[in-house]
């Protein structure tokens, strides 16, 4: 007899299924944070998670790829020069009521760490993570994932996905690991019956058609980045609203750009990855003191090729963007995703 | 990873961001979307906000000079060095031989607390900090000025001005969370006036550029008053109608060099506006007739069509995090905090009662001063040699000093030259407040502990009081901040526990606070009683340009946390200020010159010559050069620092130069 692809939870047995998750490792969820912001962190008590919030102040990012992360150590050794330790996160992790655009975000990630060679820090944090999404009922002021195809529903990716259906939360499994998160509180869970499987199926057709707020043409955009056919006066144009503070950079749930730091202690030292941002004029410098990148507008260009270039989306499967709409949020100019798409596919500002 | 709600500690917009933190280590910053001023967005440094707490250059250990070296000493024997030293100084020649300087960095209960341990423990007003320097003339903090480098607007203004001055401003590369409204504003159809002799990034989006001769700000100011005011019949405006009245199109035109066509374009809308709004920085208050050319500024909002009563049309960006707290809590030689002045003997009489002492009468002495006239120098968090005109001059009297301490986080060009050094906290690793340009103020909090031995500054100082011998005792910031509201009428309704509750307060200059509004000088928005001729030096054949120093240009060379937070310092490297000497030209000058990008020149004043680089800029005004003020100490020769006139105060002032290839 084959496993039920979905089961359903009592809105009410929720509490005592999140003290369950919490015995199994570090509990991950949108929790409302000190200055009343709401931020994936980590919880201690099951009414922490705020279940009824719309977005985050940050992706996944933070947790498997920090803004600062300890690569190894090394130390010297006596006659034996010096010895060096990998720094690996092996902390269990569970991701839960994270936002359908932040799974495809992660998901992005690993496409990009699992390439040859792998990245074996990222890898490891993900290999001990699960990944639960919450579906969207509502928009958040500047969703646009619909355009990304990476929520209000995921179709597959998670762990486990769930969708409040009022009383009810429909969970779909998605992978073994979802699966033994099932398991391991079986008491708490049914078999979804086909009616809930319907009920969810026409939610997401109709919460689709409330996400439409803003749009982003990737498709035009995509087509014109690629050949080249964006004119350089409007790269201008959008270079002038960049201020160059690289917030769109960290708040991005598919950047991945780092440099590399060394701290030299008295017997041996740290290796540091720090998140860095194709918008500083830092990013491209070379050490013979020439940058191939010096005019804001060839940095602004950069970025969006990146995000938007037939050849980038070829290699990681799509192109780099979720619609969680943080950069419209950040941008201390105007140059957020949907807006640039628009520009890029009118042509004009 | 608990997200730990504070301030950046980089300008003065405050935006609110969140410390990352895991176990005891801090992993990064965030920008809190619910924050008043930063609404979900930080610039660079706000996003490289942790690496000033992580830097590996962190003090950590307690120094003590021996033999022109610095040792590693121990909190007992550093502290001990130190109360010995003042104290045989004090006792020697008084409280007046001590210097103290604060800092627009360090927190208000630690402001406060240094005030209250120089006037209470050192029985001196010889207590300042040296950017203070910035809010020239509010310098004095005589209410006759003070309204000028005191905002009475907003930046939540920005987004209701209807017609917006950047006047000799580049919030972009100083105050980008200002320079985001300002742009949004462009964006939606707001005129904006930008009003430099260097552009800016916001000059792109700028209805209108005018580029006044350096030193004939005020002539542009008056002239754009007299277009505005032309049409204007109201009685309140007629004293300031015939104070510009000289100031036609034409005249200002012939003094300030920007075309009448502009000028006239520009007091019309002026007059046609409902809500103009002036953003200006240390470079307007610095510049030449500073405070004449923003008492003509205060006066745009008269010169605007049906501007309201409660319009402010002045907003001051400050440099620093807490440059409007070190102010409001009395580091100043003339006020105990809250501007309550030193010379009210009602005033000394509250704080010596509350404090248990008399609180010394003689006038203190202001930062430059103190430097070349105190024996010993106590400094916490503040670098007069990184913040000084006259680079040489304070390094000179410095080292002419029996004694100086420096409490700070890093070892600073000042700490180098220091006898004992402190190793104090990070905003990341106190509690306490910090107050906004817009007179906000809002909570820092502690996210990890300090680095190696390093101690919180408020324990330093009360540590010290008692080796002092006249000991200052707290529990803890929010007991310095109860202390502060008792005593401080403006910050009578600030607890932390009220600030926890929400996004910070602002302390008022209206309705329940009107006598201190009256007493800051906010009610003298009359503007100039008269226009002053140009202070701009004289051209001729031989002196074909005017050089001068800008402050923007080299501010990331010179930010002691710039430099040592290592995304950012990291940044210092492709910065277009670069390292060697350099002067900006114009494109239009180095083709007429046949100058090259780095082209070595020779720049001779009436006063002496340096060799320098060019750099090509589009954004420079014909006929001007202009130098990185990071750089000012090599070009001391051909711009030497000038006393002002009214404070004596030594300032980079605009000069005549030739240029030729060296």
């Amino acid at each position: 007899m084959s496993e039920p692809a979905a089961y359903v939870i009592a809105q009410s047995s929720l509490s005592a299924w999140v003290r369950q998750l919490l015995e199994q490792g570090q509990v991950i969820a949108p929790r409302a944070v000190s200055g009343g912001d709401v931020a994936y962190d980590a919880i201690d008590e099951p009414q922490q998670v705020a279940w009824d919030y719309v977005t985050t102040i940050n992706p996944l990012k933070r947790f498997l790829f920090p803004q600062t992360d300890e690569l190894l150590r090394w130390r010297r050794e006596a006659r034996k020069g010096f010895r060096l330790e990998p720094t690996l996160d092996e902390t269990e992790r569970i991701f839960l009521a994270v936002r359908p655009c932040d799974v495809a975000g992660a998901l992005f990630l690993d496409r990009v760490f699992r390439r040859d060679p792998e990245d074996v820090y990222y890898m490891t944090r993900r290999q001990h993570s699960a990944l639960i999404a919450l579906t969207c009922r509502e928009p958040a002021e500047n969703c646009f994932c619909v355009c990304a195809d990476a929520g209000p529903f995921l179709k597959n990716g998670y762990d486990l996905q769930l969708t409040n259906l009022s009383d009810d939360y429909l969970v779909e499994v998605g992978t073994e690991k979802g699966r033994s998160l099932v398991a391991q509180a079986e008491n708490l869970f049914a078999p979804a019956p086909n009616e809930l499987i319907r009920v969810r199926r026409d939610l997401e057709k109709e919460v689709e058609t409330r996400f439409a707020e803003h749009k982003a043409y990737f498709a035009a955009a995509l087509r014109k980045v690629t050949f080249d056919r964006v004119s350089d006066e409007l790269w201008d144009a959008m270079a002038e609203r960049c201020l160059e503070c690289g917030g769109c950079s960290f708040v991005c749930p598919t950047c991945t750009c780092f440099l590399v730091a060394d701290w030299p202690e008295a017997d041996g030292g740290r290796r540091e990855r720090l998140w860095d941002s194709c918008l500083y004029s830092c990013y491209t410098l070379e050490a013979s003191g020439h940058n191939p990148r010096a005019a804001r507008r060839d940095r602004v260009k950069a970025r969006f090729f990146h995000k938007l270039s037939y050849q980038f989306a070829r290699e990681l499967e799509t192109h780099g963007c979720v619609g969680c709409g943080r950069c419209i949020t950040t941008c201390l100019g105007s140059n957020d995703m949907p807006t640039v798409t628009g520009r890029i596919r009118r042509g004009a500002m | 990873m608990p997200h730990v709600l504070t301030t950046c500690p980089f300008c003065g917009c405050g935006c609110g961001l969140y410390l990352q933190v895991a176990g005891r280590k801090l992993l990064g910053a965030t920008a809190s979307a619910g924050h008043p001023v930063g609404r979900g967005r930080l610039c660079a440094k706000g996003w490289h906000a942790h690496e000033v707490a992580t830097s590996a250059r962190r003090l950590r250990k307690p120094l003590i000079r021996r033999n022109s070296a610095f040792e590693e000493a121990s909190w007992d024997e550093a502290l001990s060095l130190v109360a010995d030293r003042v104290g045989a100084i004090k006792a020697d020649a008084g409280g007046s031989a001590i210097g103290v300087l604060g800092s627009p960095r360090a927190t208000n209960e630690e402001n406060f607390l240094l005030a209250k341990l120089a006037r209470r423990s050192l029985e001196t007003n010889n207590i300042d900090f040296s950017a203070r320097l910035d809010a020239l003339p509010g310098l004095f903090d005589l209410p006759k000025y003070r309204h000028l480098t005191l905002s009475a607007a907003g930046l939540d203004d920005i987004d209701r001005a209807d017609l917006i001055f950047l006047w000799q401003a580049d919030p972009v590369e100083e105050h980008p969370a200002a320079a985001s409204r300002v742009l949004r504003a462009a964006e939606r159809g707001v005129p904006v006036v930008e009003v430099a002799v260097r552009s800016g990034q916001l000059g792109e989006l700028a209805e209108i550029r005018l580029s006044p001769r350096p030193g004939t700000e005020l002539q542009l100011a008056a002239g754009l008053l007299h277009v505005a005011l032309a049409k204007a019949e109201a009685a309140e405006v007629e004293s300031l109608a015939a104070t510009v009245a000289n100031w036609t199109p034409d005249q200002t035109e012939a003094t300030t060099g920007v075309p009448a066509s502009d000028v006239i374009r520009v007091g019309e809308a002026l007059s046609a506006c409902r809500a103009p709004l002036v953003i200006y920085t240390r470079a307007a208050s610095l510049g030449p007739q500073g405070a004449d050319v923003l008492a003509a500024l205060s006066a745009f909002g008269k010169a605007a069509t049906a501007s309201t009563a409660s319009w402010s049309p002045l907003l001051w960006l400050g440099n620093y995090c807490n440059f409007q707290g070190a102010r409001d809590m009395g580091v100043t030689p003339y006020f105990l905090a809250g501007y309550q002045p030193v010379s009210d003997e009602a005033v000394r009489s509250k704080f010596g009662r509350a404090w248990g002492v008399s609180i010394p009468v003689e006038a203190g002495l202001p930062s430059w001063d103190m430097l070349g006239r105190a024996k010993a120098l106590f400094v916490m968090g503040d670098d007069p040699l990184a913040n000084s005109p006259d680079v040489a001059a304070a390094r000179d009297a410095l080292s002419k000093l029996d004694f100086i301490a420096v409490q700070d986080i890093f070892l600073t060009p000042t700490a180098q030259m220091a006898h004992v050094v402190l190793p104090g906290s990070s905003f990341a690793e106190k509690e306490g407040t910090f107050t906004n340009t817009e007179r906000r103020v809002q909570r820092v909090r502690r996210a990890v502990d300090s680095p190696g031995e390093a101690r919180a500054d408020w324990e330093i100082l009360c540590e010290l009081s008692r080796r002092l011998g006249r000991p200052i005792e707290y529990d803890s910031p929010a007991q310095i901040m109860a202390e502060i509201s008792s005593l401080v009428p403006i910050y009578s309704h600030i607890s932390h526990e009220r600030l926890d509750e929400g996004w910070g307060v602002r302390w008022s200059l209206d309705g329940a606070l009107a006598a201190d509004r009256a007493a800051l000088g906010a009610e003298q928005e009359e503007g100039p009683t008269s226009v002053a001729q140009s202070s701009a030096p004289a051209l001729d054949e031989e002196f074909q340009f005017t050089l001068v120093a800008d402050h923007v240009l080299g501010a990331w060379k010179t930010d002691t946390f710039v430099a040592n937070a290592i995304g950012l310092r990291r940044q210092q490297g492709a910065d277009r200020a670069g390292s060697d000497v350099h002067v900006e030209i114009s494109r239009a000058d180095a083709q007429k010159l046949e100058l090259r990008e780095g082209s070595r020149v020779k720049l001779r004043s009436r006063n002496g010559e340096m060799e320098a680089e060019v750099r090509i800029s589009d954004a420079v005004r014909a006929g001007v050069l202009v130098l990185p003020a990071a750089m000012r100490e090599a070009a001391s020769v051909v711009l030497p620092p000038t006393a002002d006139a009214e404070s004596g105060v030594p300032l980079l002032r605009p000069a005549a130069v030739s240029i030729e290839k060296a």
